[in-house]
């Protein structure tokens, strides 16, 4: 039996504990659906469609991601969904913990888009120092650029009538979010970008089939 | 040809007019600290400083930014010291500061980026400070009974404005470095004869 990357699972075990939440988000958003509950629906359709992301590049680009990064991404949007169901209003913790997961995703996303980049270009080289500070400078920004999505899509929501589909709790909300985004950052940037090697490799590859090379 | 801008080519004058700049930046500091605007005076001594860093370190004067960078940080932080345009002058000015330390990083540091590299990594930066400056605004809000932040459709607008910002100015020095043929690694064989 292959071990996994996370400690204690088997990558048998981690397919399977993804395969598990992959279902919980489909029978949500069926829920939502059969309810006429569209916002959980395309919640949970949505969460669903990201978590399927890496089966997609497997068989479009015949790259097998990790199960433990597939695993990852799928904690992080499934926490996310989970959340937007009460938790979120329930514990004032939570939404801490699911921002440091997925901005630990995006640090992941970031990094690994930057280490082959650099690898791939022949006029791009930093000293192992720099690569933490993109990844914590990639975050921050990277939750400016959420925060501008859900502002768009707000006003283009109430432009149309409807409700807003990303919703934003107030300015101590935003801040929240800034901050646990930091510190998902920080935490992949100490310690988590060995998880990302293979992803970085695939990266590169599609950087190099795109010169035609 | 690559058209070049005879003052940055030329380090001594470049340097002239750069740290001309620099004392006027200075001066500004100095007034916004006798006016009671600590904030804003720390912000331009910030930016000065990062600015005659390279020199300082390397005991050259010649050794700055094309002065085009330095100009425009002068006048953002000067407008806003003078109280006109506060937001978006604000906002130049964080974004010219990200371009300066970018740029810096990348010619005269072991940091070697592509000029869009450096280009897009600063509007990064500037992204990445205005979360920062977020952070401080609400706990100086909350802690020393500042009115920094009034509401949350403003503050969202301020992502708006300074996003806008940190495009543009990141538009205009990609296209000014590659003018003047500045930062980025060492041209490739042929782009100075068909640039």
């Amino acid at each position: 039996m292959t071990d996994g990357i996370v400690p204690g699972l088997s990558e048998r075990q981690e397919r399977l504990v993804t395969r598990t939440m992959q279902l919980a988000l489909g029978g949500l958003s069926a829920y939502g659906l059969v309810t006429l509950q569209l916002g959980m629906a395309a919640n949970g359709g949505v969460a669903l469609a990201v978590t399927l992301f890496p089966a997609l590049l497997s068989r479009e680009y015949d790259y097998a991601m990790a199960p433990a990064l597939v695993l990852w991404v799928t904690v992080a949007v499934f926490l996310h969904s989970i959340g937007s169901l009460g938790p979120y209003r329930w514990f004032s913790w939570y939404d801490e913990i699911a921002h440091t997961v997925s901005a630990s995703v995006i640090a992941g996303l970031g990094y690994a888009s930057f280490r082959a980049l650099e690898r791939h270009s022949e006029d791009i080289e930093v000293p192992p120092a720099f690569r933490g500070v993109f990844i914590v400078v990639f975050v921050l920004a990277a939750g400016v650029v959420w925060e501008l999505l859900e502002f768009g899509s707000g006003r283009l929501a109430s432009a149309l009538g409807a409700d807003a589909p990303l919703v934003v709790m107030g300015i101590d909300d935003i801040v929240t979010d800034f901050l646990f985004n930091a510190v998902g950052a920080v935490l992949v940037a100490l310690a988590g970008t060995d998880a990302v090697g293979g992803l970085v490799g695939f990266f590169r590859r599609r950087l190099h089939a795109s010169d035609g090379d | 040809m690559a058209i070049r801008d005879p003052l940055v080519n030329d380090d001594r004058a470049n340097a002239v007019v750069g740290w001309t700049l620099l004392a006027a930046l200075l001066a500004v500091a100095g007034r916004s600290a006798l006016a009671g605007q600590l904030l804003w005076s720390a912000l331009a001594l910030v930016v000065a400083s990062t600015v005659a860093a390279p020199a300082v370190v390397t005991r050259s004067p010649t050794t700055i930014v094309p002065w085009p960078l330095v100009f425009v940080a002068t006048v953002a932080v000067t407008v806003r010291s003078f109280g006109y345009a506060l937001e978006v002058a604000g906002y130049v000015a964080v974004a010219t500061f990200a371009l300066v330390v970018v740029v810096e990083l990348d010619v005269f540091s072991e940091v070697d980026m592509s000029r869009r590299f450096a280009v897009g990594f600063a509007v990064l930066v500037t992204l990445a400070t205005e979360a920062l400056w977020t952070v401080a605004q609400f706990y100086s809000d909350r802690w020393f009974d500042t009115a920094l932040l009034q509401s949350q459709t403003e503050l969202q607008w301020d992502f708006v404005a300074v996003t806008t910002v940190a495009l543009v100015m990141g538009l205009f020095f990609a296209w000014y470095f590659q003018r003047i043929g500045y930062g980025g690694s060492q041209e490739l064989p042929g782009e100075a004869a068909s640039a």
